[in-house]
């Protein structure tokens, strides 16, 4: 009886441990399953597609990496990646220095700094879908901006999203448009982390504006700064919304953009196959951006 | 003390350019929605000098907004519903539980974040057509709680970390199991991080329209974002109606961002410094 009893108490604890060891991963098996399910299985999914021929009906074909040899003589995605890379080299000039530019002012002005900040900040809130339009309208030669211009006296205009030269900034600008008031919002909560009477300081010691914001205010936003370029360069691969709204990629493939494509190919040219080496090629481009900003943030920051 | 003055004036008129700049396309929606079409006609870029309803409820009935509104809601509160309860478990196990195999979830949520979002489109597609989840709103809730997660999952554990110890710790002297005190003691004080997750999570499900546009065709189903693009594709020549839908699309979370400014703004910094 005695030992009955020993024996039936005896596992409660160890029971117990069990239990709490197994609490925790309890309480992440929603999310795991989830973020699982979606993003982490597919992903896989998408490894093997691209090493297949397949038309999204009959069973994928493997056939190794034939996609990716297609891929590296696609003109169409050169031409996609050639936009690409004009997009990131945009957004990380003029909506990161223009934010910066705006930040370092706002941070000067005292009364109204939250009104401004958060009329900066609407165009991120509102849905990207119907901005895309109200942008197409005033672009629009026939009612648009052009009309306003015209009645100034201005002749000449440009066709802004229908000329293919000029098409590609004409949606850039909308999406930045959309973005720098993001980048403001993260410069100023970095300004807020950094040293104000540093620049008190250098102001006695007689240092020009210009001087404190090269020497005090730049070094100490160096993280904030290096952060905002990898995102904004991660974006600038996945951009999408706008140019699939506002131009669909044309006039002819003036617009494209690695995203579009890769969109248009698995939707509509039922090459699914073919789209993951696309979406292959994607990730590689932000996987290497991932991989510098992780080895610069093992570092430090110090470049 | 008049230099002063003059670099104060003109950093307030640089800024008021750009106010113009940042809102005048979202003026533009707003005053030509509530002209009338003829007035549009002629003074697309002025004030509206007669002001009317009629472009809205016209809108409202052409796009079937009423139903739009309804999906939208309804994935919307899904959405936000699954984050929290599933963000914050895992969240609070991540931050203020010990066990093996933390730092790799922790790296699995930072891995989901950074993939971009056409890396998981192709499969998830052909899933969703075997497990008929297509064009059901179930479908889009699932991928909606999915992606969203993760960036709320960082958002909670940063708050919770910030919570001392000593609270639970005295709780769990006082009896409490580890499920009281995260119900009686964590999500109380984190209620403004839930509410922050829950109006993040609410607007990105509303706005989104990359997987709302592949995932959901038939037309009943449409969330408020694709709406309106089958709005303007049915009614491409009709701008007064087109801004009207517009507005309609954009006017909840304009008023939600208007009274709850501060929350969206820290949410949104938050969300990407901690990503």
């Amino acid at each position: 009886m005695a030992d009955m009893v020993s024996l039936s108490s005896k596992p409660r604890p160890g029971n117990r441990r069990k239990r709490k060891a197994l609490l925790p991963w309890l309480y992440v098996l929603p999310a795991l399953l989830l973020t699982g399910f979606v993003i982490a299985i597919p992903t896989v999914g998408t490894l093997y597609i691209s090493l297949t021929n397949w038309d999204g009906i009959r069973p994928p074909e493997f056939i190794g990496l034939q996609n990716f040899a297609t891929l590296i003589q696609d003109v169409q995605f050169y031409k996609a990646l050639k936009n690409n890379l004009i997009w990131l080299l945009l957004f990380c000039t003029i909506p990161v220095s223009f934010s910066l530019i705006v930040a370092v002012l706002l941070s000067r002005v005292r009364r109204g700094q939250m009104f401004y900040r958060v009329t900066f900040f609407l165009p991120y809130i509102c849905s990207t879908v119907v901005t895309a339009k109200i942008w197409s309208w005033i672009y629009n030669p026939f009612f648009g901006i052009n009309k306003v211009l015209e009645g100034w006296g201005f002749t000449n205009l440009p066709l802004w999203l229908g000329d293919p030269d000029k098409a590609l900034f004409s949606v850039a600008f909308v999406d930045g448009w959309r973005y720098w008031g993001f980048l403001l919002i993260l410069f100023l909560t970095g300004f807020h982390q950094t040293d104000r009477s540093l620049e008190e300081a250098a102001m006695i010691d007689g240092a020009g504006k210009l001087r404190i914001f090269w020497s005090v205010i730049i070094p100490q936003l160096r993280p904030t700064l290096l952060l905002i370029m990898m995102m904004t360069m991660i974006w600038s691969f996945a951009a999408f919304d706008y140019v699939y709204v506002m131009t669909g990629g044309g006039p002819g493939n003036a617009t494209e953009l690695i995203a579009t494509y890769m969109y248009k190919e698995a939707l509509q040219n039922q090459a699914p196959g073919y789209a993951s080496s696309i979406a292959l090629a994607l990730a590689l481009f932000s996987g290497i951006v991932i991989a510098v900003f992780g080895y610069l943030r093992k570092r430090g920051w110090e470049i | 003390m008049g230099a002063r003055l003059f670099t104060s004036l003109s950093r307030h008129f640089f800024l008021i350019l750009v106010l113009l700049f940042a809102i005048g396309p979202i003026a533009l929606l707003f005053i030509n929605a509530v002209k009338p079409p003829e007035e549009f006609q002629v003074s697309p870029f002025s004030l509206p000098a007669h002001f009317t309803l009629e472009n809205i409820t016209a809108a409202w009935n052409m796009g079937e907004y009423g139903r739009a509104y309804l999906n939208s809601i309804l994935v919307g509160c899904s959405t936000v519903a699954i984050i929290c309860i599933a963000g914050g478990l895992c969240a609070y196990a991540l931050a203020k539980m010990d066990f093996k195999g933390k730092g790799g979830i922790l790296a699995f949520l930072f891995l989901c974040v950074s993939v971009p979002l056409g890396m998981f489109l192709v499969p998830l597609f052909y899933m969703w057509q075997k497990l008929h989840l297509m064009n059901t709103l179930t479908g889009l809730i699932i991928i909606y709680s999915a992606i969203f997660l993760p960036l709320n999952i960082f958002i909670l554990r940063t708050f919770f970390l910030g919570i001392p110890k000593e609270l639970s710790e005295s709780a769990r002297i006082d009896g409490c199991n580890e499920g009281m005190i995260l119900m009686k003691i964590i999500v109380p004080i984190a209620k403004p991080a839930f509410l922050t997750v829950a109006l993040l999570a609410g607007l990105y499900t509303w706005n989104e329209f990359f997987f709302a546009n592949a995932f959901v065709q038939t037309e009943a189903l449409k969330p408020v974002s694709t709406k309106y693009l089958t709005f303007v594709g049915n009614f491409s020549s009709d701008w007064s109606k087109i801004s009207a839908a517009g507005l309609i699309s954009i006017l909840p979370f304009t008023v939600i961002y208007m009274f709850l400014q501060r929350r969206f703004i820290e949410g949104v910094a938050e969300g990407s410094l901690k990503g």
